[in-house]
């Protein structure tokens, strides 16, 4: 599929540059992370399916604001900050998950499998999602995602105390 | 429905993409109406235009495939290797250029810092802002702020003509090269070149974006400043060098 890069820029770009601005706080690194956005999507343009693009670009923001968070060394601003950092710090390098977002991240995101426990986390401690809405967004059940922010806030719990 | 919480800015996007159902679409519109905010949509809408003018799609396009070109599909390193890379490189080039001589420093086209190799063989802007006696070379996206006095020089590496505008915040096109509406200027050739007289930045806000246009051929400052106001592509004779500045309060 061949994409025009300007063109989706010019549609989406705007769009990412916020969610990498809220996630990120800061101008310089969210446009850099926007332009990583993209070249993520493009990577994979062949087994994209075009359906919900901006949705996709979101999502794919999201997860590289955390990896980029991972490794930053600021102080958070405020609360909402802080639960960036807590989740960005969730699911260490040696972990099954982390080795999938390693390996596969996007990966999944085109083919309908799970979607990691730190995205549901940001869409409902920052961005401010009901479970419902969270669940519409993920493709699970409100239950399942109950289950998942259950087991998380525990390990969120265990961050913040060893931090 | 009143003790729902504020729209979600997430959910907005996607209502605004057109991929809500249009039962979502109508209840978060009944969530904004019953808030207030009918007007968030329309923000949403003036935030794209600031975007765009300040990152321009020719510029940001170039910069995504250069990035592509560096690790192409295939060879992908995991995201959080691709992290840890970045910040060692971010690191490795704040430590070297801090002891680097200025004149070694080039930013890349698409506006971002692209270290201490230089590029004789590409057209560029550098902007300088005055700082007492001396004056200091700014990065891309460095803060700015009305009142400060901007210096511009280009580097026109072998090109023969040349325009270098800026757009702000407000949308307000300048031609600094040359200063009248016309023909391009004709380049000096050779090493860095100042322009005659320095640019005081207004209160305008956001941004300030100086865009340097070359080409071998003659051509009309109509054609940059056209492009400026209404984000279209560059007609292809044409070369583009890109810088953006932030402004702060």
């Amino acid at each position: 599929m061949a994409v025009d890069v300007e063109a989706f820029y010019r549609s989406h770009g705007p769009m990412v540059l916020r969610r990498c601005r809220r996630l990120l706080r800061d101008e310089a690194k969210a446009v850099d992370a926007m332009h990583d956005v993209f070249v993520e999507i493009l990577r994979r343009k062949d087994s994209l399916e075009a359906s919900s693009p901006a949705g996709l670009l979101l999502t794919t923001a999201t997860h590289v604001c955390l990896n980029r968070l991972r490794s930053e060394r600021r102080k958070p601003e405020d609360a909402e900050d802080e639960m960036m950092f807590q989740i960005a710090a969730l699911e260490g390098k040696g972990s099954a998950e982390e080795q999938t977002l390693a390996g596969r991240i996007l990966a999944r995101l085109f083919t309908g499998q799970p979607e990691s426990t730190r995205l549901i986390a940001v869409l409902h401690y920052v961005d401010r999602l009901t479970l419902e809405e969270v669940a519409a967004e993920v493709g699970m059940s409100v239950s399942g995602i109950r289950k998942r922010l259950r087991t998380l806030r525990e390990r969120l719990s265990a961050v913040a105390e060893a931090a | 429905m009143a003790n729902q919480a504020k729209v979600p800015d997430y959910l907005l996007e996607r209502m605004k993409a057109g991929e809500l159902s249009a039962t979502q679409t109508e209840s978060l519109r009944a969530r904004l109406h019953a808030d207030g905010e009918e007007d968030r949509l329309a923000k949403l809408t003036e935030s794209d235009a600031e975007i765009l003018a300040a990152l321009s799609p020719a510029q940001v396009a170039h910069e995504i495939e250069r990035r592509r070109a560096r690790h192409p599909a295939g060879r992908m390193r995991p995201l959080w290797a691709l992290s840890v890379a970045t910040a060692c490189a971010a690191g490795i080039a704040i430590l070297v250029t801090a002891f680097h001589d200025r004149r070694d420093t080039l930013f890349h086209p698409g506006g971002f810092y692209e270290g201490i190799k230089g590029d004789e063989h590409r057209a560029a802007l550098r902007i300088y802002r005055k700082a007492g006696a001396g004056s200091d070379l700014l990065k891309p996206n460095a803060a700015v702020q009305k009142g400060d006095n901007l210096q511009i020089r280009y580097l026109a590496a072998g090109k023969r003509f040349g325009v270098i505008a800026s757009i702000d915040g407000r949308g307000t096109v300048t031609l600094h090269l040359p200063e009248s509406p016309g023909q391009a200027a004709a380049l000096g050739r050779d090493g860095e070149r100042a322009l005659p007289h320095a640019y005081e930045l207004d209160d305008s806000p956001k941004f300030e974006r100086f865009v340097f246009i070359t080409s071998d051929a003659p051509f009309a400052t109509d054609d940059v400043t056209r492009v400026l106001r209404s984000g279209t592509a560059l007609p292809p004779a044409l070369a583009s060098f890109e810088i953006a500045l932030r402004k702060s309060p």
